[in-house]
C-alpha cells in the first residue's frame, strides 16, 4: 500500500470511529409512537454554550450542580433532570446546528442558551420554526432587544423565548438612575464622565430609541441626556471602540475635564482587566470609576487585575459576599462553595445566577401547571408567577409577565449589587439602602448594604498598604 | 442532425440554428464526474434513510453540517478559481461573504425586497465592489497583495461597529425573510440543502466549463508565469479583473445565502479569523487548481468539523486544526490530488517552461 492509500484508510478510519462514537442516546421527537413517557422518564435540558470561554464554562458548572439540587428534592414532578451540553463554537452556524440537535435529536424541553446576540437571533427564528412540532422553553442570558420586541409583537410564535436579563434599552435607565446617582452621592460630586462601550447593545443608551410594541411605544433617552435632566453634568463623554486596550487618553481627558466619577458602560467585549491597571497607575487614579458589565462581577476579577480593583465600583455576585436574596442564594452557596473545597467559592458570574434561577423558576411553573409535558401552560405560568427564588434579583425585577418592553425579560438589574473592591479584594456592598427597598428587597439583604463604608480609592491605597 | 461519430468518441450536432456543435462523449471523460455529482446529490437522502432508520431520529445536525459544506464550497470553488486566474491567495473572501449577506439582510428588512432580487444585488454589489478593488491584482503581489485583502474584512468589521445603527454591529440585522418557510422544518432543511448544493453545483459548473476552454489555458498561462504569459500576447490584467470580479460576486451569494437561511446576519460573526482560516485550509486541502476538489475538501472538513464538536468537547476544534495541519503536510496536493494521480489526464492545462541549460 503505498503512501496516499495509507493516509486515506487511516482518514477513512478515523472519521467511521468518530462518527459512531458521536452518537448520543438520543429521545424520539414528540409524537413519535413508540415510547410512552412515563414518570421516570429524564426531563432533558441543553445547554449550548462554547466551553472554552471561562464564563460560559462557569455557566455549564452552574446548570450541573442547580440540576443535581433539583433531582436531590425529587425532580420535577418525579421526573429527573438530565443535562446534556451541545459546543456552539460561539458560531452562528455550528450554534443552530447544536440547537437543532437539542430540540430534535435529543428531545431537549428546555435549552439554556450562551447569551450571544448573533447566535440567539438565528435560534430564535429557528426555534419559531420548532416549536409547534417540538415544544421547548428557550433561554439565553442576552440578546439585542430586537428578540423582546419580536416576543411583544409575534407572541404566538415567539412565547418560547425568554431573556434571563434586562433588555438593552432598560439598561441604560438603570445606570442612569440607580448606579450613577448614588455613586455620585457618595463621591460627592455632581460632575460625571461617560463612556459607552460602541456596539449594537449600547445604541439606545448612546442615541436614545423608542419602540412601537403591541404594548404601546416606549421611549428611552440617552444616559446622557436622563443625567442631565437630574442635575449631572457629563463634563467628558467617549464612545470607547471595541477591543480597545488604550485607555490612557481616556483617563487623561476625564482628569483634565474634574470629574468626579467615571461611568463605563462596559460589557466582556471591553477589556475592563486592562482598564483597571492603566487607571490605577495613571493621574486619574483618585477619580471613582464605575463598571458595568464584564469580568469585575467575578471574584476572580481580583487576582485577574494583579490587585488594581482596589476601589473600583461594579456589580458584584460572587460568593461568599452576596447577600441572601432568596432561599436559594444560600441553598445554592452551600453546594457551589463545596465544589471549591479549601480554595473557597469559585467564582461565579451574574448570567451563571440566571440561568441557574431559571431552572427552578421553570420547575416551579410545571409543578404549578402539573405537568412536564404542556409547555405552552408552563409558559403562561412563567408569565403570571411572581417569582421569589431568584438567587439575585427580587421578584418584581426578575418578573417575565410585565405587559411594557419588558415582556419576557428581567425589568431590573439587582439594585443591591453595586460592590467595592476594598482591602485584600474584600467587596463592599455600598448601594443606597431605599433603593434596594424599592426594588423589593428583603432587610436581609438590605442589612448587607454599607454605603457607609465607600472609600476614595486613593484613600483606600493609602489604607491598604 | 444529430449523429455520434464513434471513431472520434463524439457526438456532433450538425446543424442547430446553423451551427455546428460537438462533444466528447467517451465515457472515460464524463463518467466519473457524473457518478461523483450523483453520490453528492443523493448522499444527504442516504445519510437521512440510514440514520433515521438506525436511530429513530431525524440527523438535523448532520443535515445542517451539509449545509454549511455548500456554504464552505461555494467559497472555496470561487476562491479556487481565483487563485487560478489572478495568480493571487486572497486572504479576504470572507469580506466578500459579508458584503452579500449585508445587502440581501438591508434590502429585505429595509425595503421589503425578495430574495430572488436580493440574490441579484448581492451578486451585484459583490461583483461591483470586485471590479472596483480588481486593480490590486494588476498592481499588487506577494506579502502587499495579502495585506490587501487582509485588512479588508477588518475595515468592514470596524464599520460594522461605527454604525452599528445600519450594520446592528455584533447583533447583526434580524429578520431577514427566510427562503423556505413550509411549516415543515425537515423539509425546509432539505430545501436548504438542495438549493446550496445547487448554488455550489452551479458555481463548479461555470468555474469547469471555463477551466475546460480556452479561457482556462489562459489563466493557466497567468498563473504559471504571468509576464511570460503576457510576452505571448495574453491580456492578463484583464483576466485577472474579470476573474476577480465574477469571484467577488459568487462569494457574497454565499453570504446572501446565509441571510435567508439563518433569518439573520450579523458581519462580525463572519468576519472573523477562524473562518478565514477555515476557507483557506480548505481551499488548500483540496488540492492546487482542484476545482472538485474544493467540494470533496469542504464536505471532509465540515463533518469532521461536526463530529469532532460533537465526540470532543472543548478539544474539538483543536483537534480539527491539529487534523488539517497534518493532512497539509501529508498531502502535498490535497484530497484531490489523491485522485488525480490515478487520473492524469484529467488534470488542468499548465504551461510548462523549462528553462535551456547552458552548456
Amino acid at each position: 500500500m503505498n503512501r496516499t492509500k495509507w493516509v486515506l484508510a487511516v482518514v477513512l478510519v478515523a472519521m467511521a470511529i468518530l462518527l459512531a462514537g458521536c452518537q448520543q442516546p438520543t429521545q424520539p421527537p414528540k409524537g413519535a409512537t413508540t415510547p410512552i413517557p412515563g414518570e421516570k422518564e429524564p426531563i432533558k435540558v441543553c445547554g449550548l454554550f462554547d466551553s472554552r470561554i471561562p464564563v460560559f464554562k462557569i455557566n455549564m458548572e452552574g446548570i450541573k450542580v442547580a440540576a443535581e439540587m433539583i433531582n436531590e428534592q425529587g425532580g420535577i414532578l418525579g421526573r429527573p433532570v438530565e443535562v446534556i451540553f451541545e459546543d456552539t463554537q460561539k458560531k452562528v452556524d455550528v450554534a443552530v446546528t447544536a440547537y437543532r440537535k437539542a430540540v430534535i435529536e435529543h428531545g431537549c424541553e428546555i435549552i439554556l442558551m450562551e447569551g450571544v446576540s448573533e447566535e440567539v437571533y438565528a435560534v430564535a427564528e429557528e426555534g419559531a420554526k420548532l416549536y409547534p412540532k417540538y415544544p421547548h422553553i428557550l433561554i439565553a442570558a442576552n440578546a439585542g432587544m430586537e428578540t423582546n420586541i419580536k416576543v411583544i409583537n409575534e407572541y404566538d410564535k415567539y412565547k418560547f423565548y425568554f431573556k434571563a436579563l434586562h433588555p438593552d434599552a432598560g439598561q441604560g435607565l438603570q445606570i442612569a438612575y440607580d448606579v450613577v446617582p448614588p455613586v455620585a452621592e457618595l463621591v460627592g460630586t455632581k460632575k460625571v464622565a461617560l463612556w459607552i462601550e460602541e456596539a449594537a447593545w449600547t445604541e439606545c443608551m448612546r442615541k436614545g430609541c423608542s419602540f412601537d410594541t403591541k404594548f404601546g411605544k416606549s421611549e428611552v433617552k440617552s444616559i446622557k441626556e436622563m443625567l442631565e435632566e437630574q442635575g449631572y453634568e457629563v463634563v467628558h463623554y467617549a464612545d470607547i471602540a471595541v477591543g480597545e486596550k488604550n485607555f490612557l487618553p481616556y483617563l487623561e481627558a476625564a482628569k483634565a475635564s474634574g470629574a468626579g466619577v467615571i461611568m463605563v458602560v462596559s460589557s466582556w467585549y471591553t477589556d475592563t482587566v486592562t482598564l483597571a491597571k492603566q487607571w490605577s497607575t495613571s493621574g486619574a487614579n483618585d477619580i471613582q470609576i464605575v463598571l458595568w458589565g464584564g469580568p469585575h462581577q467575578m471574584s476572580a476579577y481580583w487576582k485577574m487585575t494583579g490587585n488594581a480593583a482596589l476601589g473600583i465600583i461594579a456589580p458584584y455576585f460572587s460568593y461568599p459576599e452576596l447577600p441572601p436574596v432568596s432561599p436559594l442564594t444560600e441553598e445554592f452557596e452551600k453546594k457551589w462553595c463545596a465544589k471549591g473545597g479549601e480554595a473557597g467559592c469559585p467564582t461565579i458570574e451574574q448570567s451563571t445566577h440566571h440561568y441557574i434561577s431559571e431552572l427552578f423558576r421553570i420547575k416551579e411553573a410545571m409543578e404549578k401547571v402539573g405537568s412536564t409535558e404542556d409547555i405552552d401552560a408552563v409558559i403562561k405560568a412563567m408569565e403570571e408567577t411572581m417569582f421569589t427564588s431568584h438567587t439575585v434579583i427580587s421578584p418584581q425585577d426578575c418578573y417575565f409577565g410585565r405587559k411594557d418592553m419588558y415582556f419576557h425579560s428581567y425589568p431590573w438589574h439587582p439594585a443591591y449589587s453595586l460592590g467595592q473592591y476594598q482591602c485584600g479584594g474584600k467587596v463592599v456592598y455600598v448601594n443606597d439602602k431605599e433603593i434596594a427597598r424599592d426594588h423589593g428587597y428583603s432587610e436581609e439583604v438590605i442589612k448587607e448594604l454599607h454605603p457607609e463604608a465607600y472609600k476614595n480609592p486613593a484613600e483606600l491605597r493609602e489604607i491598604c498598604k | 442532425m444529430v449523429r455520434i461519430e464513434t471513431r472520434r468518441g463524439r457526438l456532433i450536432i450538425d446543424d442547430l440554428f446553423g451551427k455546428r456543435y460537438e462533444w466528447t462523449v467517451e465515457p472515460r471523460y464524463w463518467r466519473n464526474p457524473i457518478i461523483a455529482f450523483l453520490a453528492w446529490l443523493v448522499m444527504p437522502l442516504v445519510v437521512y434513510g440510514v440514520y433515521t432508520s438506525a436511530f429513530g431520529v431525524v440527523p438535523v445536525a448532520l443535515l445542517s453540517t451539509l449545509v454549511f459544506a455548500n456554504v464552505l464550497s461555494m467559497m472555496t470553488l470561487s476562491l479556487g478559481f481565483q487563485s487560478i486566474g489572478t495568480g493571487r491567495l486572497n486572504f479576504g473572501p470572507h469580506f466578500f461573504l459579508a458584503l452579500g449577506g449585508y445587502t440581501a439582510a438591508l434590502l429585505n428588512v429595509n425595503y421589503g425586497l425578495n430574495p430572488a432580487i436580493t440574490l441579484i444585488a448581492a451578486f451585484a454589489i459583490g461583483a461591483i465592489v470586485g471590479l472596483g478593488l480588481s486593480p490590486i491584482t494588476i498592481i499588487s503581489r506577494g506579502v502587499y497583495f495579502v495585506l490587501f485583502t487582509l485588512i479588508l474584512p477588518l475595515v468592514l468589521y470596524q464599520v460594522a461597529y461605527w454604525r452599528s445603527d445600519i450594520f446592528g454591529a455584533e447583533t447583526g440585522i434580524p429578520g431577514v425573510d427566510a427562503l423556505f418557510l413550509t411549516g415543515d422544518l425537515i423539509l425546509d432543511l432539505f430545501l436548504f440543502l438542495y438549493t446550496s448544493l445547487a448554488i455550489a453545483t452551479i458555481i463548479m459548473l461555470i468555474y469547469d466549463k471555463v477551466l475546460r476552454s480556452k479561457y482556462g489555458l489562459l489563466m493557466g498561462a497567468v498563473n504559471e508565469d504571468e509576464e511570460l504569459a503576457r510576452m505571448y500576447g495574453v491580456n492578463a490584467p484583464f483576466i485577472k479583473v474579470v476573474i476577480f470580479t465574477f469571484t467577488s460576486g459568487a462569494m457574497a451569494v454565499a453570504g446572501w445565502f446565509l441571510a435567508h437561511y439563518q433569518g439573520s446576519f450579523a458581519g462580525p460573526a463572519w468576519l472573523t479569523p477562524e473562518m478565514l482560516a477555515l476557507i483557506l485550509l480548505t481551499s488548500t486541502l483540496a488540492g492546487k487548481g482542484a476545482i472538485y476538489g474544493q467540494v470533496i475538501a469542504a464536505y471532509i472538513i465540515v463533518i469532521l468539523r461536526e463530529v469532532l464538536r460533537s465526540t470532543s468537547g472543548e478539544l474539538g476544534l483543536a483537534a480539527l486544526y491539529i487534523i488539517m495541519l497534518v493532512l497539509l503536510f501529508v498531502l502535498p496536493e490535497g484530497f484531490w490530488g489523491l485522485y488525480r494521480k490515478r487520473r492524469y489526464r484529467e488534470y488542468y492545462p499548465t504551461i510548462k517552461v523549462r528553462k535551456r541549460e547552458v552548456l
